[in-house]
């Protein structure tokens, strides 16, 4: 009996304490973010009134800069931590917000190429990684994790795959930490190959999405570029993202067949397990948007909620980001990761401009 | 002590807040969000 009244306490004292434990950590994203905006706004100003022509650095460079510049020089304390790492729900909060800017055909119509795009791509980089991978000679759990997370979705994809493919923390380690550098490296090297390529909106927002790896960095790429780009990136990573399950699945099945995996017994709850939910949150508040339930304003209200949730997120990709933990990981399975990642980029370069030329983006 | 299986994923319960706030902004208790 003492027990039945003693663990919903306990429950509920730890949930509390998980809670306010993110707290801190929540208040240092939106003050990153908020001080990212306010250099943003301040540079516009400062340039109108003395009638200089400064450049328009927006707010989510500043964001990643500071964010940077923290973890990287004093580093983020251990009280801010738990509340740092929420930054990804915050980026999910912000993606299906941003379904209210969207209306569901030019979603169906775009996330239709993409998909296509999507399907070219995977194809091609996963066998280039595993290939690469091999010549590296690299363990072949270690080669999955880089390929997986290379072309599917980062981070999110080589955990689900660890888990599906029992392999080991060392592996996953080396390719989340490959992955992680080269995210933070392609997040600002895109914007600068897109201007000089001269795209438009449409192009580099599909490239940024189909090939820039975790979902963050992506929507980050795209909204450096433009307001336009960073809207195509997310949906064009979205669809990336909601073919994690059938990849996962792929390779759990394969390794599984060779004993050195749990058989998936279930496939249909594997694969709603590992389905990104909010892929159909964001169809959904699109679909609510398309027939009329929101008015004008409340659209505009609901788009600049999502605005406040990527503030936070991209506050959190810098902030996370401690390029000398980075560094101290092997450097063959960087290079894996580094040269696919190029071929990666070139093949979606190609894809996009194809698509450009048939479909006018 | 194993960690206790969760009911919703972190998605989920990004889903759920996004539609709260939707709902809120429907039912006109959030009117304007300044950006």
């Amino acid at each position: 009996m003492a027990s039945s009244v003693a663990l919903p306490r306990a429950n509920a004292t730890s949930f509390s304490n998980r809670f306010f434990g993110l707290i801190p950590g929540i208040l240092l994203l939106l003050a990153v973010g908020y001080a990212g905006k306010f250099i943003e706004q301040s540079m516009a100003h400062y340039g109108k009134a003395h009638h200089l022509v400064l450049p328009n650095i927006e707010y989510v460079l500043w964001a990643i800069l500071l964010g940077l510049a923290i973890s990287n020089t004093i580093g983020v304390p251990q009280i801010f931590r738990a509340g740092v790492a929420t930054y990804e729900f915050w980026l999910k909060a912000g993606i299906v917000l941003l379904g209210a800017r969207f209306l569901l055909g030019d979603v169906l119509r775009l996330g239709g190429l993409s998909l296509v795009l999507v399907f070219i791509e995977l194809a091609l980089a996963l066998t280039f990684m595993t290939y690469l991978g091999r010549g590296f000679k690299l363990s072949p759990k270690l080669v999955t994790l880089l390929a997986v997370g290379s072309s599917v979705c980062g981070v999110s994809a080589i955990i689900a795959t660890q888990g599906a493919i029992d392999a080991d923390e060392e592996d996953a380690s080396y390719a989340i930490a490959a992955i992680l550098a080269l995210g933070a490296i392609s997040l600002f090297l895109f914007p600068v190959v897109g201007h000089a390529l001269h795209m438009s909106d449409h192009a580099y927002g599909l490239w940024a999405g189909l090939a820039v790896d975790n979902t963050a960095e992506a929507t980050a790429a795209g909204a450096l570029y433009s307001d336009a780009a960073g809207k195509v990136a997310v949906v064009a990573k979205t669809c990336r993202n909601a073919l994690i399950g059938f990849i996962v699945l792929g390779y759990a099945i394969y390794w599984a067949q060779r004993g050195q995996a749990a058989e998936v017994k279930d496939k249909g709850a594997f694969l709603w397990q590992k389905f990104p939910k909010f892929v159909l949150g964001f169809l959904l508040i699109s679909l609510l948007a398309t027939i009329g339930v929101f008015t004008k304003p409340q659209l505009t209200a609901l788009g600049n909620l999502s605005r406040w949730a990527f503030l936070l997120t991209f506050a959190g990709v810098g902030l996370r980001t401690n390029l000398r933990e980075l560094g101290k990981q092997g450097a063959r399975p960087f290079v894996v990761g580094a040269v696919g990642e190029v071929a990666i980029a070139l093949i979606t370069l190609g894809l996009v401009f194809g698509a450009d030329k048939w479909f006018h983006l | 002590m194993p960690e206790p299986q969760r009911r919703f994923s972190l998605d989920s319960w990004a889903v759920m807040l996004a539609l709260a706030a939707a709902l809120l902004v429907r039912i006109g208790i959030l009117k304007t969000v300044p950006w």
